[in-house]
């Protein structure tokens, strides 16, 4: 039996999904079935392609408190073999990627794209001279002049992160981009804006006020 | 007053079937338009209740259980679909008797489409004729079973497209794959759905449903933008179509986590 060694990082294979029938939780590929208990059920949750096995160890540490440290380490560590073994898991240079992460980067920036078009005071320039890295500079130096306004402002809920606020406005770009600006625009009172690719600044007008300032500045 | 639906009055839909209704006939209205989700091209639809089927002569299906009348009314379809006391009555002692908690192989598909629309609606629709009547229909049905329904059939549809992904990709079949793994993500989708709640069972409302709760629901949110980010990323490269795939392998366990875990909340 092939055996892990505490620093492994481990992923879970493609062909693997995890499933609840009648109480009883199982791992599948295809048609084998692994029946889990309570310990290797949460060991599988842990595994992420990023913890080693031994950090996978210490958060189940708490999980099982009845277990002396000791003994969770090497019951992770058979648990995780026993994986291994069974073809559930693989080291990630064996694994294909998960792009869930990348696809939606280029996505939130193309559709923030879209809504930072709307708003530019020459139409048309703005999708054909610029470089992406400028772009994405200048992209990110609006919407954070919003999340500011946005987090200043908000009182009565849960305050958004900077990525959840950006994820919100793109997604709703996706299928109602009208409604998006005219909600932007109401919200914020965006005038327009601008950009000067020699002086590697942009030009925002809102709220009676320009902001001018280069694009690297508070990235 | 009279309300209306998709620019068709009320009395002017029960003026389509006049000859047809007594005093005692329920009648409700569902259907994409009643729920919110609709566009101009949406039909009305019409549910009445009779004692007996053969005492309708003129239909365009003949459904056994059902009869369905088409109508044309203000360039607007309308179709009234016609059940009987009796096939209602078989439909609901048919969902109490599914086995929702064992649902296995066998139980995949035990409702067919017009069984589930019209449990679905019967729930979701306005009652335009004998509120009574109409009630204790409704009281034959169990919306959380229909819903818990729903779900478990989904769930076996999730795993078969999953496994077939699997194994078109396994063995080269990358363009089927592709197909199968968006078809995966999904139905996956619906799942999430239904562990919130929703029984509406059409798959061409899956996102006018997401985009309609978009703002109040940070889960649907964020499964929006994973769908749409997935789907707009489509590589060239064969390598990358490999990633593609598991991406929406590893996208469609995450939701199918979340719909578990919210279902487990929910009991």
């Amino acid at each position: 039996m092939t055996m892990v060694a505490l620093g492994d990082v481990l992923v879970k294979h493609h062909a693997v999904r995890r499933r609840v029938v009648n109480g009883d939780i199982f791992l599948i590929k295809l048609t084998d079935l692994c029946r889990l208990d309570e310990f290797s059920n949460s060991a599988w949750k842990l595994i992420n392609g990023k913890w080693s096995i031994f950090e996978i160890a210490n958060h189940l540490g708490p999980r099982f408190p009845s277990m002396a440290q000791h003994e969770v380490i090497e019951k992770t560590v058979l648990c995780l073999s026993e994986y291994l073994n069974l073809g559930y898991v693989l080291s990630p240079s064996d694994a294909l990627d998960n792009k869930s992460e990348v696809y939606k980067a280029l996505t939130v920036s193309k559709y923030l794209g879209s809504v930072m078009q709307v708003f530019y005071s020459q139409p048309g320039i703005w999708q054909k001279s610029i470089s992406e890295s400028f772009k994405e500079k200048l992209t990110v130096r609006f919407f954070r002049i919003l999340y500011e306004m946005y987090e200043s402002e908000i009182s009565d809920k849960p305050i958004e992160s900077e990525t959840e606020f950006r994820n919100r406005i793109a997604g709703k770009t996706i299928f109602n981009i009208d409604d998006t600006v005219s909600d932007l625009k109401n919200k914020y009172d965006i005038k327009g804006w601008r950009h000067d690719v020699d002086t590697h600044s942009i030009v925002i007008q809102y709220r009676g006020t320009v902001y001018s300032g280069d694009v690297d500045n508070r990235l | 007053m009279n309300e209306s639906i998709g620019g068709v009055h009320h009395d002017e839909i029960l003026d389509l079937i006049r000859n047809q209704v007594t005093e005692g006939t329920p009648v409700w209205i569902a259907g994409s338009l009643v729920e919110g989700i609709g566009n101009d091209s949406s039909d009305i639809d019409v549910y009445m209740v009779v004692e007996d089927l053969n005492t309708i002569k003129e239909f365009v299906t003949d459904g056994c259980r059902f009869k369905i009348q088409i109508h044309y009314f203000k360039s607007r379809r309308v179709d009234v679909e016609i059940w009987s006391y009796e096939s209602i009555d078989r439909l609901a002692s048919k969902i109490d008797s599914l086995q929702v908690d064992n649902a296995e192989n066998s139980f995949l598909d035990a409702l067919d489409e017009n069984e589930i629309d019209f449990a679905h609606r019967i729930f979701n629709c306005r009652v335009v004729r004998n509120t009574d009547a109409y009630a204790d229909i409704v009281d034959r049905f169990d919306r959380v079973k229909i819903n818990r329904y729903l779900f478990e059939n989904k769930r076996i549809y999730i795993d078969d497209s999953f496994d077939d992904t699997v194994g078109m990709l396994n063995s080269g079949n990358i363009s089927g794959a592709i197909r199968r793994s968006q078809e995966t993500l999904e139905f996956s989708i619906d799942l999430l759905l239904y562990s919130k709640g929703w029984t509406n069972p059409k798959n061409k409302h899956r996102f006018k449903i997401l985009e309609a709760i978009y703002e109040s629901d940070i889960d649907a949110r964020e499964v929006y933008l994973d769908y749409w980010s997935f789907m707009h990323n489509l590589p060239i490269n064969k390598y990358d179509k490999r990633d593609y795939v598991n991406t929406a392998l590893h996208l469609s366990e995450k939701m199918v986590e979340k719909a578990y875990c919210l279902r487990r909340e929910a009991v």
